[in-house]
């Protein structure tokens, strides 16, 4: 595992695997537009807004999955100075502003004709609005200096920090009051698969959710499914591609700064 | 699924609220991307005008060690953009 903690080794193996990712991740999200946006039915309550919830889902677990990346990769470099924990967290960084960005945006929209509302500061909403915030500060704080070097550091501690919002985030639904719905992929996380739906008395979703794990209808499952596999690997594409930049800047550094470049391993 | 082509473009009605949706999602990812390759090529560029400089400079007082890396297989970070 150590072998790979080597940025320069690191990266020729991210490089040979990114072709693959291109060409898996393009026909997902081809299946997924269609099946979402034309073949799969309207939701009988919300109509065909319910489309919206294809990229909504997707991007909010990205968001969060990009920050737990940033996270741990900041925390390999404040333990183990890995220079490579710092390199993957400032990749994910920007990747996880906009995936965030999206979700929110799209919730917002998905928010007025389904609540009635664009926005309302409740806990879901305020704790996703939040870790947008935190990815602009650590972008804020890691770009602050002009020995960008000096910002690796604090901007890392806060990425580490940081990580306390996504439980928040998560469990937000549960804990409090809330316009936003509970989960209905997972079922009820807190108290058994169909809690969710029992709480707000709907059985049937109950049944549903009891009988085939999750409350969603297959029709809808199916292009959810396939935009997540789609936006996962779009987040991996974006992961690549702005490592190869942080690399190269690394590496021009230090040759500005008057070492030789490494030929092979550091 | 949709009766007509003017029925999957109205959305029931919701037209206003799924496409934007569609719209700024795969806009701004499109925007992400096209500007996460933009820095990578740009630094790669900076990267392989510094490399030739000190290569070139080199040259001139070639030492032992030097040799031995520029005869070996493009195992210099340098060989990236060689084929690029």
């Amino acid at each position: 595992m150590h072998r790979f903690a080597n940025p320069s080794r690191f990266m020729r193996v991210a490089d040979a695997l990114l072709p693959w990712m291109i060409a898996l991740c393009l026909p997902l999200f081809a299946a997924g537009l269609y099946y979402g946006l034309y073949q799969s039915p309207a939701d009988f309550q919300q109509s065909e807004t319910v489309r919206v919830m294809y990229i909504h889902v997707p991007t909010a677990f990205l968001a969060q999955a990009a920050y737990v990346v940033m996270a741990l990769g900041s925390a390999s470099f404040l333990i183990w100075k890995h220079p490579l924990g710092d390199l993957i967290a400032r990749s994910a960084a920007p990747v996880g502003a906009v995936f965030c960005f999206v979700c929110l945006v799209t919730g917002s929209l998905w928010g007025k004709p389904t609540w009635g509302t664009y926005w309302v500061w409740d806990a879901r909403l305020t704790s996703m609005l939040i870790l947008q915030f935190l990815f602009f500060g650590y972008l804020a704080l890691a770009n602050a200096f002009d020995d960008p070097a000096r910002g690796d550091k604090p901007a890392a501690i806060l990425a580490v920090v940081g990580i306390v919002n996504i439980p928040i985030i998560k469990f937000s639904v549960y804990f409090f009051n809330t316009l936003h719905q509970q989960s209905t992929l997972f079922g009820d996380l807190m108290g058994g698969s169909g809690d969710a739906a029992k709480s707000v008395n709907q059985p049937d979703i109950a049944a549903a959710a009891a009988e085939q794990g999750s409350a969603l209808a297959p029709e809808m499952l199916l292009p959810l499914m396939l935009m997540f596999g789609a936006f996962s690997l779009f987040f991996l594409i974006l992961l690549v591609l702005r490592l190869r930049g942080e690399w190269a800047s690394v590496r021009l550094r230090a040759l500005r700064a008057g070492f030789r470049p490494a030929p092979e391993e550091v | 699924m949709f009766d007509s082509f003017d029925a999957f473009l109205s959305m029931g009605g919701y037209a206003s609220y799924v496409w934007p949706s569609y719209g700024i999602c795969f806009g701004l990812l499109a925007l992400l991307t096209v500007q996460s390759i933009l820095v990578w090529k740009r630094r790669q560029r900076e990267l392989s005008l510094l490399q030739g400089g000190r290569a070139r400079r080199r040259d001139k007082e070639p030492r032992r060690h030097d040799k031995e890396q520029g005869s070996g297989k493009s195992r210099t970070p340098s060989g990236e953009e060689e084929n690029a």
